[in-house]
């Protein structure tokens, strides 16, 4: 089988990872936010997956499978805070969130 | 280059490029289809690690729940779209110059360091795992997960218990003009709480 | 031995998570009314939890292919995590006493964020420390907003769940790169290969590192800490100052003896960097501040920089300096927060230092105890608090560091600037009105908290030893 080397799965991961920082960091929009932190467990995710094959062990997949479950769980509690904010201010921008300033 | 490999870089760059249209795009609905479109772009490139019940897995769970649950919010908000772009151009310096920074290390770690410090890191990453003869991934997976890694397994459903009762106290809210069915009252009702009989005389009215 | 016996190292957790289940049945049937209960349900688990951690052998015990492991030190912390517990929600009762927010569910989540402060303490290998992280850090996100009828508590929990949310993306990104390189997440297999380790061991130990200093609030990610203690009703203000720092130090000593101790050179560095950094922002930060929730967040960001002295020093007293201080900085917290809990009238909550004006008038008691807790906390002998530095100190100049712990007195002389300023209002400014008079948990709190800061140096003994006792099972 033709050979792809760890280290362009973990480049994949690295750039995806790379992504979700500067979404997170740039975007003021809590959606996108959350999106983005999605993006970055997802790369996670793959260099787990990547180094379970590099080491030909099914420890990296199980790795994932809890990734995906918290990472699931994360968002279910991160949409709840972003509704319950809504109801409040009735914007998603996170600038708007300043009552907490010293 | 055989077709596997082929694949994997086709797979890599598009979900690279949708991951930058997630954190670009102007339009959260957009941004939700573009996540998922990195997601499956993701499992592709598991099934091509030998991770091909991870990736059926992403697909049902990550888009099939998680992007659906995103659009559901989205769409329940009803956002102010032309006003969102301004911020990002505010922040993007900065965010840009972190993530530039980070990403050049790491790089320069994996294309510098990757011959000297993991010795396996030229080691193939797309034979099967474990190998087909064997068993199935799916099947080996299940072996270790509930022996190996039941307490995994067990802490994980704890942290979703945690995330079900956040959600629940953060967003329930009990409106009290609302008409709830309370069937412990209505299995409670006997006939002398329901009616009341009333003698009427003819032609008298109550 | 049968199946069921081999589980009882984790008795304590087993407790934790049942008896919420339990608890949550229980308020589900029983409504609001089940509130109140509630509480005392949940305390009362907690001590059977505590008790059954006591009654564990010091022997260093691993279960579950090693991801879980109870020893000495385990042990020592655990006990600590569930004193911060109990002690918060012995505090919560008024604030749960509101119509609006008597909610059963807040029992619930501390009971399980415990459980995870629990798998992190005894965490083995980087998975098991993820999910004990995600346990906790969800569970506290959702007390963070549990007020959600009040713009600042939500905001506190979005901004904290944000920014935890990307701390523990690094983390977990530095374990997988960790596991892509070393191919395991044992901390015992890493601690094998890690000799062998080039710099992708190290990227991947620097994201581990930083989503652990995240969650102790050490200077370079502290931004979220000032906002979510301030915006955070106050006994959950002390739930996050207290039971979650002592897990999350817990698991950075751990990683870092355990997992990479042949790397120490290097991580040592990385941590003497976050110890000044987090004490010289301690100290100077906190002028100026009016908030005294505020103004607790910068000490206790100053207070973690002292702690993580201990483990730059990467020795066995350094550790047992890191426990000593984590028992006398839980006591001290919690007992400076129920004093600020405490600062109501007619039922409403009153957060700035100058509402403590001439208290030694209105309510001298509560003023002698509060500054003896700021002057323990500024480290003012003989209270606790400078017992506490000195064996960090100490240990620090017998690791050869010292500088470090030249800086540490420096930055604590700063520090006590301010603990000395609350003081000098509550002594000598004109009296503002009198508090709401201070209900008996709260009195009882006090009074303890106080009493083992003032007592501390005439009998420090037992702690110090159970301390050197935890820090050795490390080694």
């Amino acid at each position: 089988m033709a050979g792809i080397p760890l280290s362009h799965g973990l480049l994949v991961a690295v750039v995806l990872f790379a992504l979700g920082l500067v979404g997170v960091l740039a975007r003021r929009n809590l959606v996108f936010m959350l999106m983005s932190i999605e993006i970055m467990l997802n790369a996670a995710g793959l260099a787990f997956i990547a180094g379970g094959a590099r080491w030909a062990q099914p420890d990296g997949q199980i790795m994932f499978i809890l990734v995906l479950t918290l990472a699931a769980a994360e968002v279910s509690v991160g949409l709840a805070l972003i509704l319950a904010l809504y109801h409040r201010l009735e914007t998603l921008d996170a600038d708007a969130a300043d009552k907490l300033k010293g | 280059m055989t077709v596997a490999a082929l694949f994997f870089y086709v797979f890599a760059s598009i979900c690279v490029a949708s991951a930058v249209m997630v954190i670009a795009s102007r339009n959260p609905v957009h941004s939700v289809l573009f996540l998922i479109l990195a997601f499956v772009n993701a499992a592709g490139l598991f099934v091509l690690m030998g991770a091909e019940f991870l990736a059926m897995i992403l697909v049902i769970v990550y888009v099939g729940a998680v992007a659906v649950l995103f659009l559901f919010v989205v769409m329940m908000l009803d956002v102010d779209f032309t006003a969102l772009r301004q911020g990002f151009l505010n922040y993007l310096p900065v965010g840009g110059l972190v993530g530039v920074v980070f990403f050049g290390e790491l790089v320069a770690m994996l294309m510098v360091g990757a011959g000297a410090l993991a010795p396996g890191a030229a080691k193939a990453i797309t034979d099967p795992i474990p190998p087909l003869a064997d068993v199935t991934n799916t099947e080996a997976l299940g072996l270790v997960l509930y022996t190996r890694y039941a307490y995994y397994f067990q802490a994980a459903g704890v942290v979703l218990l945690v995330a079900m009762i956040g959600a629940i106290v953060l967003t329930l809210r009990h409106k009290p003009h609302v008409k709830r069915q309370n069937i412990a009252d209505q299995v409670a009702r006997t006939k002398a709480t329901a009616i009341k009989i009333r003698r009427v005389k003819p032609g008298q009215g109550i | 031995m049968n199946e069921a016996s081999a589980l009882y190292p984790a008795l304590p957790e087993l407790i934790l998570a049942g008896g919420a289940m339990v608890l949550l049945m229980i308020g589900a049937f029983g409504g609001e009314r089940a509130t109140s209960p509630m509480l005392s349900y949940a305390i009362a688990l907690l001590v059977v939890a505590g008790l059954a951690i006591a009654a564990m052998p010091d022997e260093r015990v691993a279960l579950f292919n090693g991801s879980f492991v109870v020893d000495g030190f385990a042990k020592f912390l655990k006990i600590l995590a569930v004193l911060g517990s109990i002690g918060t929600l012995w505090m919560s009762g008024d604030f749960l006493a509101d119509p609006d927010r008597r909610k059963f569910e807040y029992s619930v989540l501390i009971l399980l964020a415990t459980a995870g402060m629990f798998v992190l303490i005894s965490a083995g290998d980087l998975i098991a420390l993820y999910l004990g992280f995600e346990l906790m850090s969800l569970s506290l996100y959702v007390v963070a907003a549990f007020d959600r009828d009040n713009v600042q508590s939500t905001e506190a929990g979005l901004k904290y769940f944000v920014l935890g949310a990307l701390s523990s993306g690094m983390l977990l990104y530095g374990a997988s790169l960790i596991y892509g390189f070393t191919g395991t997440v044992k901390f015992a297999g890493i601690a094998q290969e890690a000799a062998n380790g080039g710099i992708g061991l190290i990227i991947g130990l620097v994201l581990l590192f930083a989503g652990l200093c995240f969650k102790v609030s050490a200077v370079p990610f502290h931004m979220w800490t000032p906002d979510v203690y301030q915006g955070a009703p106050t006994p959950i203000t002390a739930f996050f100052a207290s039971a979650p720092k002592v897990a999350a130090i817990a698991a950075f000593v751990r990683v870092s003896f355990s997992a990479f101790p042949a790397i120490a050179a290097q991580w040592q560095q990385i941590i003497i960097f976050v110890a000044i950094a987090s004490m010289a922002l301690g100290a100077f930060a906190a002028i100026g501040q009016r908030n005294i929730k505020r103004l607790m967040a910068y000490s206790s960001i100053g207070h973690m920089g002292y702690a993580l002295i201990g483990l730059a020093a990467a020795t066995g007293e350094g550790v047992q300096g890191v426990l000593v201080y984590m028992a006398i900085y839980v006591a001290m917290t919690l007992g400076t927060f129920a004093c600020i809990v405490s600062m109501r009238r007619n039922d409403k909550p009153f957060e700035e230092i100058t509402d403590l004006s001439g208290l030694a008038r209105t309510n001298p008691a509560q003023a002698f105890v509060l500054s003896m807790l700021l002057f323990s906390l500024a480290g003012i002998p003989p209270l606790a608090g400078f017992f506490a530095k000195f064996y960090v100190f100490l240990a620090a100049v017998k690791a050869g560091l010292f500088t470090l712990a030249v800086l540490g007195v420096l930055a604590s002389v700063v520090g006590a600037y301010y603990y000395l300023l609350i003081v000098k209002i509550m002594y000598f400014d004109e009296p503002a009105p009198a508090f709401d008079p201070m209900g008996n948990a709260l009195r009882s709190i006090v009074a303890v908290t106080g009493l083992f800061v003032i007592l501390f140096f005439a009998y420090p003994g037992p702690l110090v030893e159970a301390a050197a006792v935890a820090a050795k099972s490390l080694f």
